[in-house]
């Protein structure tokens, strides 16, 4: 390599083998690799290093967010919306389960919808007049449980939601949401480890253990 | 390429392979026409670059929120994007420099090392891979720990985000000469200190 350093081509050579030339500068650096054996010979010093850094794992992005004022008809989640946070959304439940065209200023349903863009794992969730679908999102950070066709609770009553697995566990209770929905949005993977997902309607107290009448369920993969 | 994807953009609708082959530029003007599909192909591209931008400066629930407020900052304000004035993938980030810097106004800025960042999962490698993976891994972390701060973030910034030397000097508001010689100094030393493990690696 040249001693001159001052804006010299062979100083490309580093920033050649990063990848962090400018188009132009790139193609005239691999011009001059064609000529200059000294850097042919530099730049083979480096490929130990673009390995090396290759091998990094590197941090993944989150999911897609939800968009307001969408026009075309793709990703069903993504589809016509309102405006900002108070989107307006498209919310397909399981292979079109049913479907739900929302307004979004929910933000819990705003939550959901940002899980069913990301490819979550689901388990349907099955019985009398009800259907809905408990789902775990990215990296297993969120679980949502939604479902419609339930009455609001009687007073005193509640719609617990019970996962059957090494040991049982209460997750939460559901919430009334718009269009008829229950909505349980609990942090970390309730799934693992289960393999049945129950919603029990019990008394708000009785959070011992799933005694009260089974209204909906759900088998786990 | 521009024109022709703007007059699609009131016409019929582009398939997806179809929308992978158009330049950023094209995909920007589809998200102006508030195109979902154009979004879409365009976080594909560059949301993981964002990421690991803003995973370097921001603790991770907070490096996510920044990088969505980044992309939803695309959408809503795709006309403020000038294609003569360089590339998406620095507007992009300077956009979520910018919303990072925003939260550290009301919050510390966080600065987290590298290893604390969430990380892709790695294929399925048996435990004897495993453990190797690891260990070549803390090899070159350790390397990369040698470097000064400075060095070291603009070769990360060049890597693992895809920007060149002049669009991190305008990023990180340093001077070209400056950045070159960061990654001159910075790749020199990375090469001594990495150069035996070429058996393992390649």
């Amino acid at each position: 390599m040249s001693d001159v350093l001052s804006d010299s081509v062979h100083d490309d050579l580093e920033a050649y083998a990063l990848g962090a030339l400018d188009e132009y500068d790139d193609s005239r650096f691999a011009s001059h690799l064609a000529a200059c054996g000294q850097c042919r010979v530099g730049l083979a010093a480096y490929v130990p290093v673009v390995n090396a850094l290759r091998q990094l794992p590197q941090p993944l992005p989150p999911p897609m967010p939800v968009l307001a004022g969408a026009r075309s008809a793709r990703p069903a989640w993504l589809a016509p919306t309102g405006y900002a946070a108070a989107a307006a959304m498209l919310l397909v439940i399981g292979g079109g389960l049913f479907k739900l065209l929302q307004p979004a200023s929910d933000a819990t349903l705003l939550t959901v919808a940002g899980m069913m863009a990301d490819g979550p794992r689901q388990v349907a969730i099955v019985g009398p007049g009800v259907r809905g679908r408990m789902i775990v999102g990215r990296r297993a950070r969120r679980t949502a449980v939604i479902v419609r066709g339930l009455a609001d609770a009687p007073a005193g009553m509640a719609y617990h939601v019970w996962i059957e697995g090494r040991r049982d566990a209460l997750v939460g209770t559901l919430q009334p949401a718009r269009n008829n929905l229950q909505v349980l949005l609990v942090d970390g993977n309730q799934l693992a480890d289960a393999h049945t997902v129950k919603i029990d309607l019990e008394h708000s107290a009785d959070a011992v253990a799933p005694n009260g009448s089974v209204v909906a369920s759900g088998v786990v993969q | 390429m521009v024109e022709r994807a703007s007059r699609d953009a009131t016409g019929r609708r582009r398939s997806t392979k179809e929308l992978a082959d158009l330049s950023d530029e094209a995909l920007m003007t589809l998200v102006a026409a508030r195109r979902a599909d154009a979004f879409e192909e365009l976080y594909r591209r560059h949301a993981s670059a964002v990421t690991s931008f803003v995973s370097r400066i921001c603790v991770r629930p907070v490096a996510e929120e920044v990088t969505q407020s980044a992309f939803l900052t695309l959408w809503t304000s795709a006309e403020r994007f000038r294609p003569e004035s360089g590339r998406l993938r620095p507007w992009l980030m300077t956009i979520a420099r910018n919303a990072a810097i925003d939260r550290a106004r009301v919050k510390r800025l966080d600065v987290v090392p590298f290893e604390a960042a969430p990380v892709s999962a790695s294929p399925d490698l048996g435990p004897a891979e495993m453990v190797a993976d690891r260990e070549r891994n803390q090899e070159v972390r350790a390397a990369l720990a040698m470097l000064s701060d400075e060095q070291r973030a603009v070769i990360e910034l060049a890597f693992f985000s895809g920007l060149t030397q002049l669009e991190i000097a305008g990023l990180i508001d340093e001077p070209l000469g400056t950045v070159k010689s960061r990654v001159r100094l910075g790749m020199q030393k990375l090469r001594r200190l990495l150069g035996p493990l070429q058996g393992n690696l390649t």
